[in-house]
C-alpha cells in the first residue's frame, strides 16, 4: 500500500493481479452482468489507486476490505439497477468502507484455505439457511426482504444468518488451530 | 438502551447490511460513540461477512480490463497496449518520432550527397577540360616541334606596324604547317581577338585563324598546311571584333613578307 500511495503502477498492477479475479468472481455473482461487472471491477481498482492515501493500516488486511469495496459497489449497481435511477458515474459519491478486523488467528490461514472453508461450512448448511445468507450478501436484502423472499419468519432467517456465521467463524477459527498445530 | 452484550448479537446481521430499523439505528448510534467493545466487535464482523466472497463461482475478466485499468491509472505511462485500444502507446509515438528523426537525416544526407556529387562532377569536368586543354596544348607543342625541325622549314618575322609592339616569330612549312608566336604581347579587350591572315600575290587577305595572348603575354598559334603557302605573298595580324572578321576591317599590327 505504501508504493501504491506513492503513486507506484507496478503496485497497481500487482494487487490486480492479486485481487482481480476472486473481486471479478464477487462482482459477476453479484451484478450477474459481465460488462457491468468489468466495469464496477475497473472502478474498484481506480478508486483503490486514486483514494490509496485514504487507506491505511487501521482499516484492516487489504483482501476483505476489498471484498467489501467491490461488493458494496455491485451492490449499488444492482439497487440502482432495481430502482431504475441509474446516476451518472461521476456523480456518485464514493464512501470508503469501515474498518475491517482480522480475528486473529484466522487471518493466518491463507486465502484458498479460507476459500475451501467457506465453501465447506456454507454449502453444509440447510437449504434455506444457506439461501437466506447468499440472498443477504449477493442480493443486497434485509431481514424482512428475505423473510419474504423466502415465505419464513422474520425471527427465524435473524436465526440463520446469525447462527450460519457463527458457524463459519469457527470454521475458520478451527482450521487456523489446525493449521497450528 | 441495549448494552453491548445485546448488540454483539446483530454484529454480522449489521456487516452484512441486513440489519433494519430500530436494530439498525441503535447499533449505529452505539458505534457512533466509538464503543471499545462493539467497534472492533463489528470489524471482525465484517472481516467474516467478506469471506462470504469465496462463495461466488469462480470467473475470470477479460485479459483488456487490466490494460484499460492500467492506462487509466497511468494514462502518461507506458502502459501495455492492447488490440481493442484506440491511443496509440507511447512506444509507438517513439518509434513515429525516430522514424522522422532518421526521415529526416535521410533527406538531409541525401542532399549532402547530392551536393558533394555535384562539386566532384564539378572538379571532374574541369580537370576534364584542363586535360582537355594540356592535350590540345602539348599537342600545339608537339605540332610546333615537328613544324620548326621539318626540313622545309622557313622562318618568318612579323615585324609590329606600330611602336612599343613585339616582334612575331613564324616557321612555316609546305609539309608541316605553320607556327607563329610572340612574347609580350598587349592585353587585349574581350572584344577584340588577333587573326591571322595570308595575304595572296594576287587577291583578297585568307584568314588563317584567330588567337589571344594569354595573361602572360604569350601567344602561339599552329595549323596544318591546309594552304598553299607557295602562292602566299605576306603574313599579317590584324585586330578584328570578336569571333573574327571574313576580311581585315583594320590595318595589320603585324607584317611579315614570305621571301
Amino acid at each position: 500500500m505504501e508504493r501504491l500511495i506513492q503513486r507506484d503502477a507496478s503496485a497497481l498492477e500487482e494487487l490486480y493481479d492479486r485481487y482481480a479475479r476472486p473481486v471479478y468472481s464477487l462482482v459477476l455473482r453479484i451484478s450477474q452482468q459481465p460488462a457491468s461487472a468489468e466495469e464496477i471491477v475497473q472502478d474498484v481498482f481506480l478508486l483503490l489507486w486514486r483514494n490509496a492515501a485514504r487507506y491505511h493500516a487501521s482499516r484492516g488486511p487489504l483482501e476483505p476490505w476489498l471484498f467489501t469495496l467491490a461488493r458494496n459497489r455491485a451492490l449499488d449497481f444492482l439497487r440502482l439497477k432495481r430502482e431504475k435511477q441509474r446516476r451518472r458515474e461521476d456523480s456518485y459519491e464514493f464512501e470508503m468502507p469501515d474498518a475491517v478486523s482480522a480475528p486473529n488467528p484466522v487471518a493466518l490461514i491463507d486465502g484458498a484455505r479460507r476459500a475451501e472453508r467457506v465453501h465447506a461450512c456454507i454449502g453444509e448448511l440447510p437449504e434455506p439457511q444457506r439461501r437466506a445468507i447468499e440472498l443477504a450478501f449477493f442480493e443486497g436484502m434485509t431481514h424482512s426482504e428475505i423473510a419474504a423472499e423466502l415465505s419464513e419468519p422474520l425471527g427465524t432467517v435473524k436465526s440463520w444468518i446469525r447462527n450460519g456465521l457463527i458457524r463459519l467463524r469457527e470454521s475458520l477459527e478451527n482450521a487456523s488451530a489446525a493449521g497450528k498445530g | 438502551m441495549a448494552d453491548c452484550e445485546q448488540l454483539r448479537d446483530q454484529y454480522e446481521a449489521y456487516a452484512l447490511g441486513a440489519l433494519e430499523g430500530t436494530q439498525l439505528a441503535e447499533l449505529e448510534r452505539h458505534l457512533a460513540r466509538n464503543c471499545p467493545v462493539c467497534t472492533p466487535g463489528v470489524g471482525e464482523a465484517r472481516w467474516l461477512v467478506a469471506q462470504l466472497a469465496y462463495l461466488s463461482p469462480d470467473a475470470a475478466p477479460s485479459p483488456t480490463l487490466r490494460y484499460r485499468i492500467m492506462s487509466e491509472a497511468t494514462p502518461a505511462s507506458s502502459a501495455h497496449p492492447t488490440p481493442a485500444q484506440t491511443w496509440v502507446p507511447a512506444w509507438a509515438w517513439a518509434i513515429a518520432a525516430a522514424l522522422v528523426a532518421l526521415t529526416a537525416l535521410s533527406v538531409y544526407q541525401n542532399r549532402r550527397a547530392d551536393r558533394e556529387l555535384a562539386a566532384l562532377r564539378q572538379q571532374l569536368q574541369t580537370a576534364e577540360s584542363q586535360g582537355q586543354q594540356l592535350q590540345t596544348e602539348r599537342a600545339h607543342y608537339v605540332m610546333a616541334t615537328e613544324i620548326v625541325m621539318a626540313q622545309d622549314a622557313r622562318p618568318v618575322k612579323l615585324l609590329p606596324q606600330k611602336p612599343a609592339m613585339p616582334m612575331f616569330h613564324a616557321v612555316w612549312s609546305q609539309k608541316m604547317g605553320l607556327l607563329i608566336m610572340a612574347s609580350n604581347v598587349p592585353q587585349f579587350p574581350p572584344t577584340m581577338t588577333l587573326q591571322l591572315w595570308a595575304v595572296p600575290k594576287q587577291g583578297k587577305p585568307l584568314s588563317l585563324g584567330m588567337f589571344r595572348p594569354d595573361q602572360s603575354g604569350q601567344a602561339m598559334m599552329v595549323m596544318s598546311p591546309a594552304t598553299n603557302m607557295n602562292e602566299i605573298a605576306a603574313l599579317a595580324i590584324s585586330e578584328e571584333p570578336a569571333g573574327g572578321s571574313l576580311q581585315p576591317t583594320s590595318a595589320p599590327v603585324w607584317v611579315g613578307p614570305l621571301t
